[in-house]
């Protein structure tokens, strides 16, 4: 063996030139992989980081899972329409899953939470108000999180209060992301400050905007100022229930009383208001009546039923948050949930903290998809390029190794010497290009690169660009480089091992 | 006893859409010990012949035996035309290489035309390279000895760790007759030894290898058209297109 490596080293220094090109692709190619997979691990330990410590918890428990899209701490992901946002489930009996869950060990902290989507407006703003083009970008649209005001900020502790109080516990009113300020302040072109009165609108599933007038109790900055997610604003519960439509009516459904004239609903908005055929709305239609207020209070009859069922339920929540006193071991947490929700017949269910943040997740999971390709690619590139040079040397050393063969070299030594140069070169190129991808890593964590572009911030888990290098992410990316380079030898091994001694008869020393 | 006996040995060559017979049923045998000069002009078949007794080409039909060993045997009877007759037949090929690689290590050494050295390695290094791909009984100190006196014995203890660029010809073709030596193999084939050397220095080449000849009984053949060569052989093997029209042994310089 001392024979092949010596012989094997000897040819790497004889093609001194070869040996750098090759030597500087590997290693760059190692450099990449690596810089890449730290950038990525990174960002993932990042946005898990965050959203588990300031947002989703260890465990997630949501309601009905819906027909379409995934149920996310985030509202429903599903391809839709503006103006017909999938609504999220509320928990079908809260008060019970609370008082199950007091009962499960393990949870070191709980919360309730409702959210969803809407946008800010004010009274304020002018009525024949046009945005400036350039302001188009900072619309004021944000994500609202309402939680159970006696836990959900004991939970969730680290925002920064810039300005005022948290939501008021009765009254309706907001804590502004200091992001959505600005953004509202550039788009509407109006102050904003502690007190003034905003309008909340949200879109319903069935098209309806509801809109919301609240004061701004604050504004704050988010814990991680690098974080992906997008604006986020706290609201108090009964505003953020309105919104989305927790009222008692659309939680507790019930069959309706046979006694109930139900032949109306089988007709279409465009049957009962595009014509005047079945009702004549005309003034003097309604005069010729003669039927006053009282009569068609009357008409109308007990309206009680109706108005219970618009008022908001105050006891619904989208959401249950946990932490657990083990945050590793929230997966098997979440299977026994499960098996229990479901021993209880329970219809919720336990999410981790990626599937309740999927949009995010998923975001920098494409991310690393497509960075896998590009690495893929990358080392079919390198692959290629070495099993080329390979061959190109093995036409060249034809007469030694023919020499070789001659002399009694079997199969195996040639192979064995091939692999050895092979290896050895790919051993020490990876081991420069990892000290390179530290060096690159330490510098740029040095100099603490970040973006602000929200879509940028979107796709890289956050706005901190920060690599950190894996030791095991090291060694799979050292250990796949080296399964490479072996089987970029096969093809120029079978070329070597097909030269005849007799070829070396003509090849000069 | 014969080293080397060739019987009914042919090579033929495709050459585009014909085929050129380079070797014509030839038949032969080689005694140990003998310095043979396989003689004739530029394309009469003696590279193929002396290629064929190395075992570095293959012949079309025929035997070669080295030592009593039928290199060949089963090659020529094996039916390739159905894929069961063809498994056995690569079955057949590996067993025949690997007993040309034994051979090759255990009975043949080589002096090519062109040295063929190894470039990454120096002088001693090129020599002892044989001997690192067989299982050698030789201890350390014995093979560093036995390396050492074959150097000294072609005159290049001067130059021990000089690399092959750093030689003139006649030190490399030095080189190569201590390679070809240094298994003790009973059987050295030299191709054109002296081609590519200057007259005095082939000269010393040549009374090198007579030497070697005498000293250790190992048989040298060699491929030449140089008639001064061939004086100095005690067996001589001349062809002429491809046929043998001389296979004469000279003993105590005269005529078997």
């Amino acid at each position: 063996m001392n024979s092949v490596i010596r012989i094997a080293l000897g040819n790497l220094w004889e093609h001194k030139s070869k040996t750098i090109i090759l030597g500087f692709l590997i290693c760059f190619g190692v450099m990449l992989i690596i810089l890449g997979n730290g950038f990525l691990e990174s960002t993932r330990r990042g946005l898990e980081k965050d959203f588990r410590a300031n947002y989703c918890g260890d465990v997630v428990i949501h309601g009905p899972s819906p027909e379409k899209g995934q149920l996310t701490l985030f509202g429903v992901t599903n391809t839709v329409s503006m103006g017909s946002l999938p609504k999220t489930p509320a928990i079908p009996d809260t008060k019970e899953l609370l008082r199950l869950l007091e009962g499960v060990d393990g949870i070191a902290q709980k919360t309730t939470v409702i959210s969803g989507m809407g946008m800010l407006s004010s009274e304020a703003v002018p009525e024949d108000f046009e945005v400036a083009e350039d302001q188009r970008s900072n619309y004021p649209y944000f994500y609202y999180f309402a939680g159970d005001p006696d836990s959900y900020f004991d939970m969730f502790t680290k925002m920064k209060i810039l300005e005022g109080d948290f939501p008021s516990r009765t009254e309706p009113s907001i804590l502004v992301d200091i992001r959505l300020k600005n953004k509202f302040e550039n788009y509407y072109e109006l102050p904003l400050a502690v007190g003034d009165k905003l309008l909340l609108s949200a879109f319903s599933v069935a098209g309806s905007q509801t809109l919301r007038e609240v004061s701004v109790s604050g504004f704050y900055e988010q814990p991680d100022p690098n974080t992906a997610i997008l604006e986020l604003c706290y609201i108090d519960q009964n505003t953020a229930r309105a919104l989305a439509d927790l009222t008692y009516g659309s939680v507790y459904a019930r069959e309706l009383p046979e006694t109930i004239d139900t032949s109306l609903s089988s007709l279409s908005e465009d049957d009962l208001f595009g014509s005047d055929e079945l009702f004549d709305f005309s003034d003097s239609a309604v005069l010729e009546t003669g039927l006053t207020d009282a009569d068609l209070d009357a008409l109308l009859g007990d309206t009680s039923l109706r108005d219970k069922l618009n008022m908001t339920d105050d006891g619904a929540w989208h959401y249950v948050v946990l932490k657990l006193d083990n945050p590793s071991a929230a997966p098997v947490f979440i299977s026994q949930l499960n098996l229990m929700f479901a021993e209880k017949g329970l219809n919720v269910k336990a999410i981790d903290w990626k599937a309740a943040s999927y949009d995010f997740a998923s975001t920098a999971d494409m991310l690393s998809g497509i960075f896998t390709i590009l690495i893929m690619l990358l080392a079919v590139v390198v692959f290629i390029v070495i099993m080329n040079t390979l061959i190109v040397s093995v036409i060249e050393r034809t007469g030694e190794i023919g020499t070789m063969r001659a002399l009694g070299a079997g199969r195996s030594f040639i192979r064995k010497l091939f692999f050895t140069e092979s290896i050895s070169i790919t051993l020490l190129a990876s081991i420069a290009g990892t000290i390179l991808a530290l060096a690159v890593s330490a510098i740029v964590n040095a100099i603490g690169f970040s973006v602000s572009n929200t879509v940028a911030k979107l796709l890289l888990g956050g706005g901190s660009v920060s690599i950190t290098p894996t030791a095991s992410s090291i060694l799979a990316t050292v250990i796949v480089i080296l399964i490479g380079s072996a089987a970029a030898n096969l093809y120029p091994v079978s070329v070597a091992l097909k030269i005849t001694p007799l070829k070396a008869m003509n090849q000069q020393s | 006893m014969a080293i080397i006996k060739m019987s009914d040995v042919r090579k033929v060559y495709p050459l585009g859409k014909v085929e050129v017979e380079a070797v014509k049923c030839a038949s032969f045998e080689i005694e140990k010990g003998d310095f043979v000069s396989i003689a004739g002009p530029s394309g009469s078949g003696k590279s193929t012949i002396l290629n064929m007794i190395g075992l570095i080409d293959t012949p079309t039909s025929g035997t070669v035996e080295v030592d009593g060993i039928d290199v060949y045997e089963g090659k020529f009877s094996a039916d390739i035309t159905d894929d069961k007759k063809k498994k056995k037949n690569q079955k057949i090929s590996v067993k025949i290489d690997n007993r040309i690689t034994e051979l090759r290590r255990t009975h043949l050494g080589f002096i090519f035309q062109n040295f063929n050295l190894i470039p990454v390695l120096n002088v001693y290094e090129n020599i002892e390279f044989p001997l690192l791909l067989g299982k050698s009984t030789m201890k350390k100190t014995e093979k560093d000895e036995w390396i050492s006196y074959l150097i000294e014995k072609v005159g290049l203890t001067a130059w021990k760790h000089h690399k092959s660029n750093e030689l003139s010809g006649g030190q490399r073709q030095r080189v190569a007759i201590a390679r070809a030596l240094v298994t003790k193999a009973p059987l050295i084939l030299a191709d054109e030894p002296t081609a590519n050397l200057d007259s005095k220095t082939g000269d010393q080449i040549l009374n090198l290898m007579k030497e070697i000849n005498k000293d250790l009984e190992t048989t040298f053949i060699f491929s030449t058209h140089d008639a001064k060569i061939t004086a100095m052989a005690d067996h001589v093997i001349r062809l002429l297109d491809g046929e043998i029209v001389e296979n004469r042994k000279i003993e105590n310089g005269s005529e078997a």
